[in-house]
């Protein structure tokens, strides 16, 4: 994976928020930084074999995943569980890894994909868990969002 | 002519996106049936009527192949369209599903449009 992959996963994400679930959201100011991560944060993981192996993830606020929920059910966040919230964020990584793989891969890859995992963890844990990692920190309608990739 | 349509997806929020959309592209709906994989689906084809299926491929239990080549084999559920959606864009997995008898193929996230073009594609135009 080389460093220009982890642009397009972000870009790959901004465009799948905005016409997924109709949020806007761009790489977060340099300056000021991302708003900060609520605290637990959740971990979305998603890994894929095949052609080549490895995975991408997120760190998302649980704020942002049922604002997400929300969106795509027509409803509003406060009506959204958490078991919606969480499966509307392992949907997102699913569709952005889709799109990340077909622009990154050859027209001929053929992948298979794990089921995605949503992980409750501490902030500090969760970021510390994509350090070191190609990673890109996105800021969605004054949520952060940090997405990053595996191998 | 209003339509039955199945959509077959482990993620709630998945189903829930595909059958707003479709509400959302105006199509005359019957019956709007879910299932959570594969297996489920089955079981609901033995007892419900349906006019077109609506699946994605990763799924536990029994994935979208497994579903599109039992049905494919079950005299009853042969003739019933099937159309993927799903997040692989790949060539060669559309491919693949092409063969296995699929009569269409869309990617996450479909949109209300795409859904209503492939629906009366398949089905011709419904009324209310």
């Amino acid at each position: 994976m080389s460093a220009d992959n982890i642009q397009t996963l972000a870009g790959t994400t901004i465009e799948v928020l905005e016409s997924y679930a109709f949020l806007l959201g761009g790489p977060s100011d340099a300056k000021k930084g991302p708003p900060p991560f609520a605290d637990p944060s959740w971990l979305v993981i998603l890994a894929f074999s095949g052609s080549r192996a490895g995975g991408v993830g997120m760190v998302v606020s649980p704020a942002m995943a049922r604002q997400v929920a929300a969106n795509l059910a027509g409803t509003e966040p406060t009506q959204v569980s958490d078991e919606q919230a969480r499966d509307a964020a392992k949907e997102l990584l699913n569709i952005v890894c889709g799109k990340y793989l077909h622009q990154v891969g050859p027209r001929e890859a053929l992948f298979d994909f794990a089921a995605p995992a949503c992980f409750v963890v501490a902030r500090e844990k969760a970021v510390q868990y994509a350090g070191g990692k190609p990673q890109a920190t996105l800021e969605v309608e004054d949520h952060p969002l940090l997405v990053f990739i595996e191998n | 002519m209003a339509y039955n349509i199945l959509i077959v997806d482990d993620s709630l929020m998945a189903r829930t996106f595909i059958a707003r959309a479709l509400e959302m592209a105006g199509l005359s709906l019957s019956q709007l049936h879910q299932a959570t994989n594969g297996q489920e689906a089955l079981d609901l084809l033995q007892r419900e009527w349906v006019d077109l299926v609506l699946t994605d491929i990763n799924m536990p239990d029994m994935n979208g192949d497994e579903l599109v080549r039992r049905m494919r084999a079950t005299d009853l559920l042969k003739s019933i369209p099937v159309v993927i959606v799903s997040t692989d864009c790949s060539e060669r997995r559309m491919a693949e599903m092409t063969a296995a008898g699929v009569q269409g193929y869309l990617t996450k996230p479909v949109t209300p449009e795409d859904l209503k073009a492939t629906v009366e594609r398949l089905l011709g135009k419904g009324s209310q």
